[in-house]
């Protein structure tokens, strides 16, 4: 059978999650001995411009070159991943939303600032995107199961349970009855419940969970936290989810 | 003259144990309420107040995540199970082991879970009186703060009540009839009420409260819904070698797609979904099983982060039925 040709592009990120992919050590070395991997700037002295089979994408476009080159990657490849929350989501950056983002930059650069950059957006607003990998980081277990699923011409499922699963897995003491706001319950699993297992809140980072109680669980956290406070700890990562919308309709 | 255990000697008793098999029991860590079933040396820690532990004991026998086959080419093989002792369940996560071993086995088979129960031994720890719903092989009551009264059940608690720590006692002989307040929700016609209960409004009420995180299945001892994947291994030559294992892990019927099967999901109303499982707990399962899918032990009241409460519920049931 013909190698699968794999190009991976990186936008802006902060490339954690090609660190995973590298992280994967003599995994990677495995896949790449019987793949092809055609353009990858992060590691690779090839760059390829395509076609390609599978194209990941890493990190949210925000320039126009940016979303002519990911309109391009999207034109010549058969499928296209969105690597890590910052395509899938938009990562933080997307959180500001329009107004704060140019009045951001105002504030850093000055009014006379003619900024080239548009303000964050996930993959999707722009191009198709077959299968996503969010996580911010990605886990490098998702990633080890997505790629080999890929060479053998499977479906990668997405995980369609909640953090909390894998947290009451790992028999941790539940940090949202602690009295802590943590967003497990209505956040997409994957993670192997990373930041709970360490006591440390759920942010989010998978994106809110398809088909959640997200009403439920705003009304829940404002009850403790206030309104301001849960708008700002479920825009973080699902600002540019149907989620979000749904609960924010005015939201710009 | 009964066959006796000294309190002071159960720490002993567990490092016998613990030489021939490792030994699985409740320790508490920071505080009472955060008991996990672990590996034991000795009776520190030992948790054996009725606390429950986080994840109840079918962790053992129905784990988050397990592997059923593993697969290399055309050939299978089956993970080996590792023979264990279970020591310090309560008799009410020894019940609910018991109604779990029905569920699992009967009308069908599952050989997975029935491989895994083959090498788990269990010893139960109460100061009530042994119940005849016990799968258990060695069931230890105190009777008082210095002794429990010993009894063996089959070949492999015959084998462990010979340890020289058991002594008899003619003493000791006097079996508590101390019954532990009952939790689990009874009315003759519970499963009635549930069946009729569809058009009422708590459960309209509960989906506006209810995370859908599936918490309460995750620490449910009598919940046993999971899904399978297979996961390929990443080897110098996957697709040729095609190496991996077939997963299961737990699922919820309480999760948004849980009911989806190729493109349709038959219940995607979380309201739905809520009835269903108390449909599954205490409609169906008393019919088809003879007890309801629910032992009373709390785990899911404490767990909710939403802080639901079944009982409360069907107490709300039952109470509008007799108007």
């Amino acid at each position: 059978m013909k190698k699968l040709k794999i190009a991976i592009f990186d936008l802006t990120d902060c490339e954690g999650c090609e660190l995973e992919l590298i992280n994967l050590r003599e995994k990677l070395a495995k896949v790449a001995e019987q793949t092809d991997i055609a353009n990858w700037r992060f590691a690779s002295h090839n760059h390829d411009l395509g076609p390609f089979d599978i194209t990941f994408i890493e990190g949210s476009p925000i320039t126009e070159g940016d979303i002519e080159a990911v309109k391009q990657a999207r034109a010549a490849s058969r499928l296209v991943v969105a690597l890590g929350s910052c395509a899938d989501l938009g990562g933080l950056q997307a959180s500001l939303g329009a107004k704060a983002w140019t009045q951001g930059l105002k504030e850093v650069y000055g009014e006379k600032y003619q900024t080239k950059s548009k303000p964050p957006k996930p993959l999707s607003y722009y191009i198709d995107v077959d299968l996503h990998l969010p996580g911010c980081p990605v886990n490098q277990n998702e990633l080890a199961n997505f790629l080999s699923s890929l060479i053998m011409t499977k479906r990668p499922e997405e995980a369609r349970f909640p953090v909390c699963l894998e947290c009451k897995a790992k028999e941790n003491s539940c940090l949202f009855l602690a009295g802590k706001p943590c967003l497990g319950p209505i956040t997409k699993g994957g993670c192997q419940a990373a930041c709970p297992s360490r006591g440390l809140q759920c942010w989010g980072c998978f994106g809110a969970l398809r088909g959640g109680n997200h009403h439920a669980f705003k009304s829940n956290l404002e009850k403790k936290f206030g309104q301001e406070k849960t708008k700002s700890l479920l825009k973080n990562f699902f600002s540019n989810q149907e989620e979000f919308k749904s609960l924010y309709p005015r939201e710009e | 003259m009964s066959l006796v255990l000294h309190h002071q000697d159960l720490s002993k008793l567990i490092t016998e144990l613990s030489e021939k098999w490792p030994v699985y029991g409740p320790k508490k860590e920071r505080n009472e309420h955060e008991v996990r079933l672990e590996l034991l040396t000795s009776a520190k820690n030992l948790s054996l107040n009725n606390s429950s532990s986080i994840v109840p004991p079918k962790k053992f026998l129905f784990p988050a995540k397990e592997v059923l086959i593993l697969f290399e080419k055309n050939k299978l093989k089956k993970p080996a199970q590792t023979e264990l002792i279970l020591l310090g369940l309560n008799r009410k996560d020894a019940e609910g082991l018991f109604c779990l071993d029905k569920l699992m086995t009967t009308p069908l088979l599952d050989d997975h879970y029935a491989e895994k129960r083959e090498k788990v031994h269990l010893i139960v720890i109460d100061s009530l009186a042994p119940s005849n719903n016990l799968n258990c092989d060695l069931y230890l009551q105190r009777v008082d703060q210095e002794h429990y009264l010993v009894f063996p059940f089959g070949g492999f608690g015959g084998k462990i009540a010979k340890s020289k720590l058991f002594s008899h006692d003619g003493d000791v002989g006097t079996i508590s009839t101390r019954h532990l307040p009952d939790n689990v929700i009874y009315h003759p016609r519970l499963d009635e009420i549930v069946e009729n209960s569809r058009d009422h409004p708590v459960w309209d009420r509960l989906a506006e409260t209810c995370f859908n995180c599936g918490i309460c299945s995750y620490v449910c001892p009598l919940c046993y819904c999971y899904e399978t994947e297979d996961n390929f291994e990443i080897t110098s030559n996957i697709e040729k070698d095609c190496k991996g294992c077939r997963n299961r892990a737990w699922d919820s019927c309480m999760l948004p797609d849980f009911n989806k099967v190729t493109f349709h999901n038959f219940r995607p109303k979380m309201k739905d979904r809520i009835y269903n499982w108390y449909y599954h707990k205490f409609v169906r399962m008393p019919r088809e099983y003879g007890f309801p899918g629910c032992n009373g032990c709390g785990r899911c009241i404490t767990a909710c982060p939403a802080k639901i409460n079944y009982r409360e519920v069907l107490k709300e049931l039952i109470k509008d039925e007799q108007k």
